[in-house]
């Protein structure tokens, strides 16, 4: 009976997405990505993979900063991106137009969702997450369930 | 000058961004209608005889072996016969299995009429990585999978539609359609068991948060290729049984021996297809 009632909820939640409205999604993070546009074009800055992919590290999540100008961001050691203030500001001077994009895996395959810069520092590749998103065509995510705040921080 | 903004994002964008978007890799929004390439046809046909619905997806970046049809289940295929098979998220991403029910003519017919009335027959296939939205500005997504729904018309009709991200015409139909199929759930389905599966195997560092289990099929399956990738072999009769006895899913589990974690991607084969070749030169 409870499953019913939970099916039905999250039918009912994503026909609402469809029209506007928010829906709970939980799966695991296949992996993230920053991109930019600059001189009219559009491209990936950099991406984060997770253990399995072919190019990780030590079976650990890696990195993979497309951009040459801002390899110095991370190191081969680093396993999640967390992107600062600061380094938002340096990568504002090259693009024009800045976007966190999260992959989700699914039972739908992996499905995307635009994420703010805080939200897309909180969230690790590889790893199980809940959340709230809403937005058409793709929805952006707009309340993270999990993971919650780690250990009190306070996320730049 | 009205731009879609989200959290971190300066608009507007000038109007020449729209430049080469249709190579980039990159997410975006634009003010101005974006370029198309060589318009795709609207829907294709599929060659699987037997089926009648089938939901799958294609992904644009991920692990290699989900590129191909053996490294990956279809969340839902339905077959002439009634035989329905499916993807069952469970309570948590980690309780996800692959269900089998027999499904009565009658429900056949009622599914696939569902599927009809939900708006099938109006989606088109969409492949570009760009489209306009109704307020006139335009959304970009990098890395997104396409989404390829198979359904065999009342005509006989094989029609399929393959759709990248959540774009195209008709977003209401796409998500109603998905969300039925990716919701379905039968009270008399059973973990399905296939004839053969193809097994990934691959060595982690370590095991957080996993439950680990003993490996039982011998040494020989857990060693890597010459060049050390993650190995695909296809694994059926006593060796697939004992896999499918010990392990609580039927999509694969996390393994120890001597000393060394391994994780074990099961990928259960539907009836009626055989991957073995295409394994083998994996």
């Amino acid at each position: 009976m409870s499953k019913l009632v939970v099916t039905l909820a999250m039918v009912l939640s994503l026909t609402s997405v469809a029209c506007g409205g928010s829906e709970v999604v939980q799966g695991k993070v296949d992996h993230n990505g920053v991109t930019g546009v600059a001189e009219g074009k559009g491209s990936t800055i950099l991406r984060n993979v997770p253990a399995y992919d072919q190019d990780a590290v030590d079976d650990r999540p890696s990195i993979r900063v497309k951009d040459q100008d801002f390899q110095g961001f991370f190191t081969s050691k680093d396993e999640h991106a967390v992107i600062t203030v600061e380094m938002e500001k340096e990568l504002r001077q090259k693009y024009s137009d800045i976007s966190y994009i999260v992959h989700v895996d699914g039972d739908q395959g992996t499905q995307s969702y635009f994420v703010s810069r805080e939200v897309f520092n909180r969230i690790l590749v590889d790893r199980p997450v809940r959340f709230e998103a809403s937005g058409a065509p793709i929805p952006t995510i707009t309340k993270l369930l999990e993971p919650g705040e780690l250990w009190g921080l306070t996320w730049l | 000058m009205s731009v879609k903004e989200r959290p971190g994002t300066k608009p507007p964008w000038a109007a020449g961004i729209l430049i080469g978007l249709l190579v980039a890799a990159f997410v975006a929004c634009s003010t101005e209608p974006q370029p198309t390439a060589t318009p795709a046809p609207d829907t294709d046909q599929f060659d699987l005889p037997d089926v009648l619905i089938q939901f799958d997806y294609e992904p644009t970046f991920s692990t290699p072996e989900r590129f191909a049809p053996f490294g990956r289940v279809p969340p839902f295929t339905l077959l002439e016969d009634g035989t329905l098979i499916y993807l069952d998220e469970g309570g948590r991403y980690d309780e996800q299995r692959v269900m089998e029910v027999r499904l009565s003519g009658d429900d056949v017919e009622a599914l696939v009429q569902q599927v009809l009335d939900l708006g099938f027959e109006r989606l088109e296939n969409y492949s570009e990585q760009c489209q306009n939205l109704d307020d006139g500005t335009g959304m970009c997504l990098a890395d997104a999978s396409y989404t390829v729904l198979r359904v065999r018309l009342p005509s006989g009709e094989p029609r399929q539609v393959r759709i990248y991200a959540n774009f195209g015409s008709d977003l209401q139909a796409l998500e109603s359609i998905r969300s039925t199929l990716r919701e379905y759930s039968h009270p008399d389905a059973r973990p399905y068991v296939p004839a053969k599966a193809t097994l990934f195997i691959r060595p982690m560092a370590e095991a957080v948060d996993v439950t680990v289990l003993d490996w039982e099929l011998g040494p020989a399956w857990l060693e890597a290729d010459d060049k050390g990738r993650q190995r695909a072999r296809v694994v059926d009769g006593d060796a697939l049984a004992t896999l499918l006895a010990s392990v609580p899913r039927n999509v694969g589990d996390s393994f120890q021996h001597e000393g060394q974690a391994y994780h074990m991607t099961l990928v259960p084969w539907l009836p009626l297809v055989d991957f073995t070749a295409a394994v083998a030169a994996y």
